[in-house]
C-alpha cells in the first residue's frame, strides 16, 4: 500500500529519463547526418572543380598541337569538350571516356601542358576518393533504422558515389 | 589514274563506311585505275594485296558510338610512308573528321584530296573548340562529297562551303536478281526487319509493339527479324510471339534473298540515320518499303513516293501504315515498280562515274590530258 506511490514515481522518472536520453541521441544523430551532408556537398563541389580543371588541361594540351598527329588531337579534344558539356546522367561516363582517350594517345612527358594535365589528373583522383569516402559514411548512417523511422535525414537528398575511371594518364 | 583510298575504321569489322570503301576500290580497279587502300586493321588477318593496314585498331567512343580506329605517331609515320610509296594522283579520304588515319593522311597529303563525309553528326562544341588546330588540315581538301542531304547540311553548318552530294553505292543486281526463299514467303504475308536488334535507335521495339494490331487485320502475317544481337520478345503477347521468327545475323546473299522474299520491308529506326542504305537495298530487291519519316529516309523515299512513311517512334502509326500496305496489292505493285527505277541512281556504275568526275575536277589541268590511263 505504502510502496505504490514511490513505485509509480520511479517508473515515470525512468521513462522520462529514457525519453530524454533517446531524444538527445536522435538530435545528436541528426546533427551528425547534417554535418555529413554538408561535407558531401563540399566534396562534390571540389570534385566538380577538379574534373573541370582536368578537361580544360586536356583541351589545352590538344590545342597546343604537342600530341603529334591530328587524330590524337581530335580524340582528346572531343573527349574533353564532351566532358565539359555533359550533364548529370552522363557526367561520369564522359569523364571515363576522357580518361580512356588520354590513355590511348601518346602524351608528351614534359612541357608545361603535360605537367598541368598530370597535376590536374592527380588532384581529380584525390578529389574523387575524398568525395566517395564521405558519401559512403553518409549513406551508411542514412541506412540506419532510427534515421528512416524518425525521418532524421529531413529533406536532404541521398548523395551518390562518383563512379568513373580516373587512372592517372 | 592512281587513287589512294583511306578508310578510318577497321576493315575487319563490317560497317557502312568500310563496305563503301571496299566496293569503291573494287569498282575503280575494274575500270583500270590503280587503287591502294589504307585502313586500320589486324596485320595477322589476310587482306587483299591493294590493302595496307596501319597499326592495331583500338576501340574508342566517338560521336555517340564505338569506332575501331588507329592514330598516334607510329601510325602517322606509316601513313606518310604509304603516301610516298603510293605516288597517288588523287587521295580520297573517308570521314576525315574522325580520330583516325583519314585525318592523318589528309594532314600529310601533298596531292589533291577528295573527302567523303558519311556521318550526319558532328559535335559543334568539338568543332568550335578545335577549329584552330583542325581547320588548316580540313582546308587541304580540294573537293568535298556528302553521302546524303543530311550529311551535307551538317557539313555546311560546321564547315560552310558547298559540298557535292553523291550517295553510297550499291550493286543493284545483287539484290534485283536475288532468289526469294519459299519458307520466308509462305504461308501468309511476311514483314521483314533488318538491323541490330539490341540498338534502341534501330527501332525494333516500335515494330514489335505495332505487330499485334497488324495481326488483327492480317492474322496470317509473320514477322521475320534479322540482324546482330539478342531479341527481347517479352513485350509481345503469346499469340503474336508465335508469328515472330528470329533469324539472327545473315550472310550478304541471305540478306538479299530475305528482302526479295518480303511482302513489306519495315524500317522503324527512330533516329541517327544519315543515309539509309538498307532502304535502297530493299527497294532494289523489290520489297515495298514502310519507313519512319526521318529526314534521311524521307529523301531516299522521295517524300513518300517510293515508299510509305510513318511517324518515327510511333508504333500506332507504324501498325496502321504496314496494315494498309498489306491490304492493298496494287499500291505494293506501284511502289515496287517506281522504286526499281529510282534505285538505279545508287548503282555503283553511276556512282562511280560521279566520283571519277570529282577526281578529274581536282586534278591539275595538265593531268586531265596527260594522265596515263
Amino acid at each position: 500500500m505504502m510502496g505504490g506511490l514511490p513505485l509509480l514515481a520511479v517508473v515515470v522518472t525512468a521513462v522520462v529519463i529514457l525519453l530524454l536520453v533517446l531524444s538527445i541521441w536522435m538530435v545528436w544523430t541528426a546533427n551528425r547526418l547534417d554535418k555529413l551532408h554538408l561535407r558531401c556537398e563540399a566534396a562534390k563541389a571540389t570534385l566538380d572543380q577538379a574534373a573541370i580543371r582536368r578537361s580544360v588541361a586536356a583541351q589545352e594540351l590538344s590545342l597546343s598541337g604537342v600530341l603529334g598527329d591530328p587524330a590524337s588531337t581530335l580524340l582528346v579534344g572531343d573527349a574533353a569538350s564532351a566532358a565539359q558539356e555533359s550533364t548529370d546522367d552522363h557526367r561520369w561516363l564522359a569523364e571515363s571516356d576522357l580518361t580512356a582517350a588520354l590513355h590511348l594517345v601518346e602524351l608528351p612527358t614534359n612541357g608545361p601542358q603535360a605537367a598541368q594535365l598530370s597535376d590536374a589528373a592527380r588532384r581529380l583522383t584525390m578529389a574523387r576518393r575524398i568525395h566517395n569516402d564521405v558519401v559512403a559514411s553518409t549513406l551508411a548512417l542514412r541506412s540506419r533504422r532510427r534515421v528512416s523511422w524518425f525521418h532524421l535525414a529531413g529533406h536532404a537528398k541521398a548523395p551518390s558515389m562518383a563512379a568513373f575511371d580516373d587512372r592517372a594518364p | 589514274m592512281r587513287v589512294g583510298l583511306v578508310c578510318p575504321y577497321s576493315l575487319d569489322v563490317p560497317g557502312g563506311v568500310q563496305n563503301h570503301v571496299s566496293d569503291l576500290a573494287q569498282v575503280l580497279t575494274g575500270r583500270g585505275h590503280d587503287v591502294g587502300v589504307l585502313a586500320p586493321g589486324d596485320e595477322d588477318v589476310e587482306h587483299p594485296p591493294h590493302v595496307t593496314v596501319v597499326g592495331r585498331a583500338v576501340p574508342v567512343r566517338y560521336n555517340g558510338s564505338v569506332a575501331r580506329v588507329a592514330f598516334g605517331p607510329r601510325v602517322a609515320a606509316r601513313t606518310a610512308k604509304w603516301l610516298r610509296d603510293g605516288g597517288f594522283d588523287v587521295l580520297h579520304v573517308h570521314e576525315p573528321v574522325s580520330p583516325s588515319v583519314s585525318l592523318v593522311a589528309l594532314w600529310a597529303a601533298e596531292v589533291p584530296v577528295v573527302a567523303t563525309f558519311h556521318s550526319a553528326h558532328l559535335r559543334s562544341r568539338t568543332m568550335s573548340s578545335l577549329a584552330a588546330v583542325l581547320r588548316p588540315t580540313i582546308e587541304k581538301i580540294s573537293a568535298r562529297i556528302a553521302v546524303s542531304e543530311s550529311a551535307r547540311s551538317t557539313l555546311v553548318e560546321h564547315l560552310g562551303g558547298d559540298p557535292v552530294v553523291i550517295p553510297n553505292g550499291l550493286f543493284c543486281a545483287d539484290f534485283s536478281q536475288a532468289q526469294p526463299r519459299v519458307r520466308w514467303q509462305q504461308p501468309g504475308p511476311t514483314i521483314v526487319f533488318l538491323g541490330r536488334t539490341d540498338e534502341p535507335r534501330k527501332g525494333l521495339d516500335v515494330l514489335l509493339q505495332a505487330f499485334p494490331p497488324i495481326l488483327e487485320r492480317h492474322p496470317t502475317t509473320r514477322l521475320l527479324v534479322a540482324g546482330h544481337g539478342e531479341v527481347d520478345l517479352s513485350g509481345v503477347p503469346g499469340d503474336a510471339r508465335r508469328q515472330v521468327e528470329v533469324l539472327g545475323q545473315l550472310s550478304d546473299v541471305d540478306r538479299a534473298r530475305l528482302l526479295s522474299s518480303a511482302t513489306v520491308y519495315v524500317a522503324p529506326q527512330v533516329g541517327g540515320e544519315s543515309f539509309g542504305i538498307v532502304l535502297v537495298e530493299a527497294m532494289a530487291a523489290g520489297a515495298p518499303v514502310a519507313a519512319s519519316a526521318l529526314p534521311a529516309f524521307r529523301s531516299v523515299l522521295a517524300d513518300g513516293e517510293l515508299g510509305v512513311l510513318f511517324a518515327a517512334g510511333d508504333s500506332t502509326d507504324c501498325g496502321r501504315a504496314v496494315s494498309d500496305l498489306l491490304s492493298d496489292s496494287s499500291i505494293r505493285e506501284r511502289l515496287r515498280h517506281s522504286a526499281a527505277a529510282a534505285v538505279l541512281r545508287y548503282d555503283w556504275s553511276g556512282v562511280t562515274d560521279d566520283i571519277v568526275a570529282v577526281y578529274d575536277t581536282v586534278l591539275p589541268a595538265g593531268r586531265l590530258w596527260g594522265r596515263d590511263r
